[in-house]
């Protein structure tokens, strides 16, 4: 058996929660849950990863386990409940690991790693889709200039990235790969693999010249070209990527001060 | 005065989770149904080239998350939509009754000009479906109370109707375009009128 998904449950620090808390699990699934999250979880269990073999079907074990992982998840933390962009997470960790296993992952990586991210006013991914923006025009100033020119804004092509953490983009090889570095380094590696993904897309000026709109560049985003999603070129794109620890609170201090402003501005706006 | 090269007509739909808006969408753009979609996280779209009343038009669809907490990300998809198409499933009546939200919610967020003119669509979906639980007299009255919004029966599995609601939208979409110049009071893309060939060795004018 790989050893991959045990060094997850010890890097992400899983395996602490659960052996503080050993019955917590099962007790999670006895209890009812909020009915309305019940029924959102209901309507996507049969909606992840419908091509693999754990969730192709009612009669394959995934589809229940899934919905225990999550269902769980809702009652033990009421406030924030089922946000849709949990399953594919939940969804990729059960095909590592045992259910119980793989809650206290997705419970660390809710709370921890993407803190705030499933919350119901979603309000932190907006802003981490700002640092992106703020960070790609320092690292490659033209395909900053060239997605303000076509007017994608960073919701178009980065909230899948992000939510998911890359499970629903990557290919498998490169996806396991990025998701060692993400435990053991946190979110700003979801921040990195982005702009090699960004830069890989439209990094060249023929390839921008194919983009030359909003529809060509998202479509592009969308369908990466295989070697930029290729292991090889990711992981290595991603360690060598010249971006400092300050640049990133330069940025993420920049974009919360913004974001405040705007919304703030927003609320003015839509009472007059 | 508005001179486009060719006509582009946004279009958005919006309804709860699992009512079929990514089906309905493939239905229309490809001809496909598959039991096998993944639920949509953000946003999504395509777009379809279809000839309204003898002019080309390029309808770009945005398919989006139906979860309720994805709507406070929807100001950035909802922005220069021509056309708004809500969906329900006729067999859930939850996803019926939520419809008056999401209009509400789509108007604050995309804050066209004349609210009460806004183009709207409605599609009941999945009626290859048993039990039925909406009926269409249930669903026309809604649509009357909103200013006689128009109401299609659809099922994207079967393909049922799809084409005809589409081209409805198309051209409630058009009329719109064509009715009013400034539909929004933010028009992002004003800036193309002086956005000429960018000069060589310049830089910062893509701001």
């Amino acid at each position: 058996m790989s050893v991959r998904p045990k060094a997850w449950l010890y890097l992400c620090g899983g395996r602490v929660l659960m052996e503080r808390h050993p019955h917590a699990y099962d007790e999670c699934l006895r209890c009812e849950g909020n009915p309305k999250y019940i029924e959102d979880i209901r309507k996507d269990i049969h909606r992840q990863f419908p091509m693999h073999e754990m969730f192709s079907s009612e009669d394959k074990p995934g589809q229940q386990e899934l919905y225990n992982v999550l269902k769980a998840y809702t009652v033990h933390f009421p406030d924030i409940g089922y946000c849709q962009a949990q399953a594919p997470v939940a969804a990729f960790l059960l095909m590592h690991m045992p259910a119980v296993q793989a809650f206290w992952c997705l419970v660390s990586i809710s709370n921890r790693y993407l803190e705030d991210y499933y919350s119901p006013t979603m309000e932190v991914v907006q802003r981490d889709g700002l640092i992106l923006q703020g960070l790609l025009k320092k690292v490659c100033p033209p395909v900053y200039r060239h997605l303000k020119k076509v007017n994608a804004e960073p919701m178009f092509y980065c909230t899948e990235w992000f939510l998911c953490a890359f499970t629903r983009t990557l290919p498998w090889d490169t996806l396991l790969r990025i998701w060692d570095i993400f435990l053991c380094e946190g979110v700003k590696v979801l921040f990195k693999t982005a702009l090699v993904i960004l830069i890989g897309c439209l990094g060249t000026a023929k390839s921008r010249k194919q983009c030359p709109g909003l529809c060509e560049t998202l479509d592009r985003l969308r369908n990466p070209p295989e070697d930029v999603l290729s292991e090889e070129h990711l992981i290595y794109n991603v360690t060598r990527l010249d971006i400092s620890e300050q640049d990133f609170q330069e940025q993420h201090q920049k974009q919360a001060k913004k974001l405040k402003l705007n919304s703030l501005k927003s609320s003015n706006g839509s009472s007059r | 005065m508005a001179s486009r090269k060719k006509t582009l007509l946004k279009v958005i739909i919006l309804g709860d989770s699992s009512v079929g808006k990514t089906s309905l969408m493939n239905q229309y753009v490809n001809r496909k149904f598959t039991n096998q979609y993944k639920a949509t996280i953000g946003a999504d779209f395509l777009t379809k080239e279809l000839t309204v009343d003898d002019r080309t038009v390029t309808m770009q669809i945005w398919d989006t998350a139906g979860q309720e907490r994805f709507q406070s990300l929807g100001v950035a998809f909802y922005r220069g939509a021509d056309c708004c198409v809500l969906v329900f499933d006729v067999t859930a009546p939850n996803t019926f009754k939520s419809l008056d939200s999401w209009r509400d919610e789509f108007l604050i967020q995309a804050s066209p000009r004349e609210p009460e003119n806004f183009p709207f669509v409605l599609l009941g979906n999945k009626v290859d479906l048993e039990p039925r639980a909406i009926s269409s007299k249930r669903a026309q009255q809604w649509c009357q109370s909103k200013n006689n919004i128009p109401y299609f029966e659809t099922s994207a599995k079967e393909g049922l109707n799809v084409e005809q609601a589409f081209m409805a939208i198309a051209k409630n979409a058009l009329a719109q375009q064509n009715s009013t110049v400034d539909l929004y009071n933010e028009f992002p893309d004003q800036i193309k009128l002086t956005n000429t060939q960018k000069p060589s060795g310049g830089s910062g004018c893509c701001q």
